[in-house]
């Protein structure tokens, strides 16, 4: 009964917006701006003010002598083209920013990543294209995912390339120092194109793996690729068009993918999200790949769930896989409150919790618990680096505890957590900051998980700035021990990575 | 969002098995004449290799080799444009996929996702969303003597 009412709500909540979208292009971009005064946090929302940024700010606090390097990460910037404005969060193009410390200041050097998308828009002055999910007056034909290529979700340091991601197209190689679009980047002539997702896994000797999901095609794609960049091999496995998977997991033997029940209908007519159909009652499909042979692969089955992100994966010597995900009933949040971002609407809250699995290779059994309770919610998990594709024992991830106070319907605070000691620490930030998130940054020739920061931005929609906070990782709850503040707000971001 | 499998349709139907302009005729005496240019040609090196079929040929050529077989022409490329006239067809509704082999091996090279990487178009230069246009989009009415002009592009 509850199901069927969901239903029937998603599938008005998605037609109202499609007739909305036709009908005014647009009423996102004036409901936004009427809503702005009374709602200050979507400030993270707004367009980016500039397309440059290159700003030096003195740090404060004791910055740490040996955390010197920069922080690139990238995000949805440009949500509005004239009087247009995206209809959701997912759709703005890409900026890429660098932070850069040395102990005495910090330097913000940030550039709209120039894809073929963004600069024949921007040369048109109107969207041309369709987005995720957003549809465009009169949308020019699109020819391959890269013409709609927003390389607004992540950033890989690789081989000494910076490159922004996307996840259905290529990577846009950038200049690390002057953040200048090189154009996108190609690993081979074989694999010139395809999709390659936004959440490799790279192994501390930086070998490299990916997926990409070709939706219609029914395919995943298979990337390994090697610490000088070389392409090792890539594969096919045949997959039934679903879930629209955007992280994976990798051990030392296998490739997890997860396929949640949010099935590919056909793109005709409508956007890529509103082409995909949650089918809560359907199974999550597991597949589990043979890092030596991807034509080597098995299925597994879990309940019906919405994964975005996952912390990192091992394998015991009993054949049994470890891993954890921050963990969504449905997709609502990227279906529905995504898109009410955009039109200055926070929508009802949808925490994520964060789970153990464990896939018995040996059994033929997935199975899932809680690792904390659902007061607790989770997103953005990350791990030391060194321990990618290994054991690990430190989790640090953002949190949003169910009594917060927040004056905004985002995470709220950063948490660590050791499965040794069972120990979770947190700090929440101040009613009014946003946290984006935040990594763990090794000390220097320490040994992996000992000893190192947790380094994160920040948006403070009180005094409009966007900060960078750094913390001891052994005594996060402490608060910041060192920080900066820019003298603007920036729009909330997606991923990052840490170069030394 | 992708390209792979429907790009199939184009490389099967392009290439199933070669069959000679000559054996595609039908009754002379109905045939109208077709001029198709090929525009945006970008080197000599290689072959155009086209394609002109009805309705049926295009549909059925998901997956499998299209029934019935298209009119099949190989031209050697020149940069710039190629034109070439036939009335080897009856009067009908056509559609004309063309692509650029430019290294000659008789393919339409993708990578390993199944998107092409060699210069191809369709007639009403459509392109298509995310893959190869539908018939409606790329029909040609031939029912007098008719001239087109396709764009080959990556
Ligand atoms: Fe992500």
């Amino acid at each position: 009964m509850q199901r069927r009412a969901f239903l029937q709500q998603t599938a008005s909540a998605l037609a109202l917006t499609s007739l909305f979208g036709r009908a005014a292009a647009d009423a996102y971009q004036q409901a936004f701006k009427a809503a702005l005064p009374q709602a200050p946090w979507l400030a993270g929302l707004e367009s980016v003010a500039q397309p440059a940024y290159d700003t030096t700010v003195a740090v404060s606090g004791r910055w740490p002598a040996a955390l010197s390097g920069t922080l690139y990460r990238n995000g949805p910037a440009r949500h509005d083209i004239g009087n247009f404005r995206y209809k959701h969060w997912f759709d703005g193009d890409g900026m890429l920013h660098a932070y850069r410390f040395d102990g005495k200041t910090l330097r913000h050097q940030a550039k709209m990543v120039m894809t073929t998308k963004y600069t024949e828009e921007l040369a048109a002055g109107r969207p041309l294209y369709p987005g995720f999910a957003s549809p465009v007056p009169n949308p020019a034909p699109v020819s391959s995912a890269d013409a709609v290529n927003v390389a607004n979700i992540s950033v890989l340091h690789h081989h000494d390339k910076l490159l922004a991601l996307w996840e259905a197209g290529s990577p846009w190689e950038m200049n690390a120092d002057t953040l200048d679009t090189l154009g996108t980047y190609s690993f081979s002539a074989d694999t010139d194109g395809a999709p390659f997702s936004a959440h490799p896994r790279v192994e501390p000797d930086g070998t490299l793996w990916n997926f990409g999901y070709l939706s219609a095609a029914g395919l995943l794609a298979l990337w390994h690729i090697d610490a000088q960049g070389r392409v090792v091999k890539v594969g096919t496995v045949p997959a039934a068009p679903m879930g629209m998977p955007h992280d994976f997991v990798v051990t030392d033997r296998h490739i997890v993918v997860l396929l949640c029940p949010l099935h590919y209908r056909g793109i005709e007519g409508s956007t890529f999200l509103d082409a995909h159909e949650w089918a809560g009652d359907a199974p999550t499909r597991v597949l589990v790949v043979d890092k030596n042979d991807f034509s080597s692969y098995r299925w597994f089955e879990l309940p019906a769930q919405w994964v975005f992100h996952f912390g990192n994966a091992w394998e015991d010597s009993q054949g049994v896989i470890h891993f954890d995900a921050a963990r969504a009933p449905t997709p609502t949040l990227m279906q529905d409150n995504f898109r009410r971002y955009m039109r200055g609407d926070a929508g009802e809250e949808r925490p994520s919790q964060h789970y153990s699995y464990r896939i018995d290779t040996r059994q033929g059994k997935a199975t899932e618990s809680a690792l904390f309770e659902q007061s607790f919610a989770t997103e953005f998990p990350v791990i030391d680096p060194r321990v990618s594709c290994r054991r690990n024992d430190r989790l640090v991830m953002l949190h949003r505890k169910a009594t917060s106070k927040a004056a905004h319907p985002m995470l709220t605070g950063v948490s660590t957590y050791s499965y040794s000691t069972d120990r979770l620490e947190s700090y929440d930030y101040p009613a009014t900051v946003i946290p984006e998130e935040h990594l763990y940054v090794p000390r220097p020739g320490s040994a992996p998980e000992s000893d190192g920061w947790i380094v994160g931005t920040a948006l403070d929609f009180a005094r409009l700035e966007t900060q960078l906070n750094v913390f001891d990782a052994q005594h996060l709850q402490d608060g910041p021990i060192a920080s900066a503040a820019l003298p603007y707000t920036l729009p909330l971001g997606l991923h990052g990575k840490f170069v030394a | 969002m992708r390209i792979a499998n429907r790009f199939r349709p184009l490389i099967t139907l392009v290439y199933g098995t070669v069959v000679s302009a000559v054996a595609m005729l039908s009754s002379a005496a109905q045939a109208v004449e077709f001029s198709i240019t090929i525009e945006n040609v970008s080197s000599d090196s290689g072959k155009l290799m086209i394609a002109v079929g009805g309705k049926e040929s295009f549909e059925n050529a998901e997956g499998s080799e299209p029934q019935p077989k298209p009119l099949q022409i190989i031209l050697p490329a020149r940069t710039g444009s190629v034109s070439f006239t036939t009335d080897a067809l009856p009067p009908g509704e056509y559609a004309v996929q063309v692509f650029h082999d430019v290294n000659g091996n008789g393919e339409l090279d993708a990578n390993f996702v199944g998107m092409p990487k060699e210069p191809w178009g369709f007639s009403n230069n459509a392109r298509g969303n995310f893959g190869p246009p539908k018939f409606a989009d790329t029909k040609v009415d031939v029912s007098t003597d008719t001239a087109i002009s396709i764009r080959v592009d990556k």
